[in-house]
């Protein structure tokens, strides 16, 4: 009987490689032409543009919805991501081949000293990292055993990204739409009272909490370094800078982290208060801010940046 | 250890393969194993824990002994030890703090203020499973349905057995330790229903409940920004995450035991396809609801003693059944509604004996609304979310994240699909595997994998963890 049970059970995981690989096959395929959407269609655009671009804009949510490459003196593209952080900044910054770009990683205070980051969100590249072996250089350093899940099972890459890159392939024309990746916000009017009923109701401006006592996050301390070792082996200029909120942080978090970049020989922008007064038309929440006010300081960070 | 962690993945191929190299005959050689294996299970979450366990195990096994010695008043005071000590574990471990905060805010109200304070006590993982178990074994003895077992590491593993230590279901000795006894035998059939019920079981976890969690959690955290349509559509995605997330969990858990050579009861038999409250309580948690209903229910007095004492019998039942669940008064209210609605319709007459469609919509309706008390985080966030309810502010419902949102109306329909098959066809998942012949088998088995792969959810603990 176990031989029995034993034939059915290679049966399957013979079945199974062959499902996998032909699952596989055919969203890689399908993913090749789809140009729109977040995590897929975003990356394939990085993909096209990277090597002509001499800005490149990496970070989070807050970097795709407040820095329009429009507004620099430079051809740039925008590749904030949602729900990413500087793991996922940095797995994209080691597949950047042109020499001399500038390359600005948005962070916020407390990602460098959040004790529970763990550089998980490097792993929405997994799919990425399977056609880029520096890529998959940089998250096997963090994550070999989903390097060696994804060997097995090679449509484990695209887990949670199906229903959505089937959605955009269907609606493709299979062209590169044309886009710099910036992606700001228009709050409708019931959004904005909404976000006016919520002010009133918790006051402008929350101070955001930071573990005490502040320590930098091992991980994120070291992609910082893999980051500015992939910039300084491409002669390119990388600069982290945080960009405005209605989440306020303490005089020493933010000391801390300035002399953390500095201690690095990095350039570090804190434009946490870069309004002065407070404008609800600025903002669409009290972490991101509307287009007017993406707009009004993607020009002053240019100017910083490229005038000054 | 999760079941849905690597670590899991690794480790039960590994336990499998030594257990199953061991001669069948050296049945004692095997238990220990499960016996170390459930031990290393356990104790990867917390190791100081587990002399909880074996403290509990111990006190069990000499009682059980102790109460078949002797006859009378003895016999009732080692059932006393048993059932003082099990209780006093789940009272210090689940309940202290639960009553002081209570005492205190009763004092309060009246304006006096009590000298004592809470402690921080760390609530062990699986605590009201293992004590359950353990007690009903000291009572089985007590009633004399079963006899003693002189096997101290059969017995060990019995409290212990790692596919139901966590969570359960909540095996009784009478099942459970005679298979340990004896010789577990290899089944070609009993590995692929145990095959089949655990990838149905992960499905239903990592595919269904935990992309629905990731959907909901935020409606349900802070239900004032959210509308009407939002909180509905969290309402009604609560009670399938909560079923597909026990149930999940209690089809691992029953698979794996059965790729073990063992058989627990089934745990769940596809309780949205109730008629009735009393029907719904036959097919959810039915370790759980046969449990109360044989250790609690029955020793009340049943329906022995009329009608005015069954009501109050069921409703005892269940206001003790919520407070099982945790130490919040939000899992009392929960209980105890279902105790008033088991009476009404009792009185009523409001069963059915047979299925009925709109019975089962009102049935699914009512449990849905009372799971509102289960989740939310407080009697105040209940009472927002059941104002909104019916607030009729209906507009467009929070959607978050499109992919999982699609994964969770994808999920959710394949899921449904297949327990409306089971329900038409009168089919158990136990014993559904060993039906398909291998053409449909090994198809249907590689449908479900690549399904979990491609749409698994982040892994979140198991809800019922934290009972």
């Amino acid at each position: 009987m176990k031989k029995k049970s034993l034939i059915l059970f290679l049966m399957i995981v013979l079945s199974l490689l062959l499902v996998d690989r032909m699952v596989y096959a055919l969203l890689h395929s399908m993913e090749q032409k789809v140009y729109t959407g977040q995590s897929v269609g975003k990356a394939n655009l990085f993909n096209k543009v990277k090597d002509s671009v001499d800005l490149m804009i990496l970070g989070s949510s807050r970097a795709a919805r407040h820095v329009d490459p429009e507004l620099f003196p430079v051809s740039g593209f925008n590749m904030g991501m949602d729900g990413t952080h500087l793991g996922y900044a940095t797995a994209l910054m080691a597949v950047l081949d042109k020499e001399g770009q500038t390359i600005l990683v948005h962070i916020d205070h407390h990602e460098v000293f959040d004790d529970q980051y763990d550089a998980e969100d490097m792993l929405a590249l997994l799919n990425e990292a399977t056609d880029d072996s520096k890529m998959e250089k940089v998250i096997n350093k963090y994550f070999p055993e989903e390097i060696i899940l994804s060997k097995v099972s090679k449509s484990y890459v695209y887990n949670g990204k199906v229903l959505g890159m089937l959605k955009n392939y269907l609606g493709s024309t299979g062209a590169p739409r044309i886009s710099n990746g910036f992606d700001p916000l228009e709050p409708s009017a019931g959004q904005r009272k909404t976000f006016q009923d919520i002010l009133n109701k918790e006051g402008r401006y929350q101070e955001l909490k930071m573990p005490r006592p502040l320590k930098v996050n091992t991980f994120f301390e070291s992609l910082v370094e893999i980051a500015q070792k992939s910039a300084q082996n491409k002669r390119s200029e990388i600069i982290f800078f945080t960009s405005p909120s209605l989440n306020k942080v303490d005089d020493s978090t933010r000391a801390r982290t300035a002399n953390f970049f500095s201690a690095k020989g990095i350039r570090y922008i804190d434009d946490l208060d870069f309004f002065n007064d407070f404008d609800i038309d600025h903002w669409k929440d009290r972490s991101h801010m509307s287009k007017y006010g993406a707009e009004l300081y993607s020009k002053n960070l240019s100017t910083q940046l490229f005038l000054d | 250890m999760l079941f849905n962690s690597l670590a899991f993945l690794l480790f039960f191929p590994l336990v499998f393969i030594i257990y199953w190299a061991i001669p069948t005959k050296k049945v004692k050689l095997q238990n220990l194993v499960l016996l170390l294996a459930s031990y290393v299970f356990y104790g990867w979450w917390d190791w100081r824990f587990l002399s909880l366990i074996a403290f509990s195990t111990l006190v069990d096994f000499f009682i059980g002994l102790a109460i078949s010695k002797h006859k009378g008043r003895k016999r009732h005071f080692f059932l006393m030890i048993s059932v003082f000590t099990n209780l006093g574990l789940l009272g210090v471990f689940k309940y202290f703090n639960f009553f002081i905060e209570s005492f205190l805010a009763i004092g309060e109200s009246i304006g006096y203020t009590p000298g004592f304070t809470t402690l921080n006590i760390i609530l062990p993982v699986g605590i009201s499973f293992y004590t359950f178990q353990t007690m009903s074994y000291s009572i089985d003895i007590y009633r004399k349905e079963i006899s003693p077992t002189k096997n101290f590491i059969a017995f060990a593993s019995f409290v212990a057995l790692f596919p139901q230590l966590v969570a359960g279901p909540i095996e009784r000795a009478s099942n459970l330790v005679p298979q340990l006894l004896n010789q577990r035998y290899w089944s070609h059939n009993k590995f692929k229903d145990g095959f089949f019920q655990i990838l149905v079981g992960f499905f239903r976890k990592v595919v269904v409940a935990d992309s629905i969690g990731s959907l909901i959690d935020g409606i349900y955290n802070a239900p004032d920004i959210h509308n009407a349509t939002s909180i509905v559509m969290a309402v009604v995605l609560y009670s399938f995450q909560i079923y597909f997330d026990f149930s999940g969990y209690s089809d691992i858990a029953i698979g794996t035991a059965k790729l073990l050579g063992f058989e627990f009861k089934p745990n769940f038999n596809l309780p949205y396809f109730s008629s009735s409250i009393t029907e719904f309580w036959r097919r959810w948690h039915i370790s759980l609801s046969s449990w109360l209903r044989d250790y609690l229910y029955i020793p009340l007095g049943g329906n022995r003693k009329g009608l005015v004492k069954q009501y109050r019998n069921l409703f005892i039942t269940m206001f003790l059944g919520g407070l099982w669940h945790g130490s919040s008064w939000n899992f009392v209210v929960w209980g105890s509604l279902h105790g008033i609605l088991l009476a009404v319709e009792k009185r009523f007459n409001l069963i059915p004996n047979k299925y009925r469609f709109f019975n089962n919509i009102l049935v699914f309706a009512i449990v849905t609304f009372i799971w509102i008390f289960f989740r939310s985080l407080s009697f105040h966030d209940t009472e927002i979310i059941i104002s909104k309810l019916f607030s009729f502010d209906y507009g467009k419902p929070f959607i978050g994240n499109i992919s999982i949102f699609a994964t969770v109306v994808y999920g959710l329909l394949v899921a449904l699909i297949f327990d409306t098959f089971l329900f038409v066809k009168n089919i158990r998942l136990e014993s559904y595997g060993s039906s398909l012949k291998v053409w449909w088998y090994v198809p249907i088995t590689c449908f479900i994998i690549i399904n979990t792969i491609l749409f698994y959810s982040d892994a979140n603990n198991f809800i019922y963890f934290q009972f």
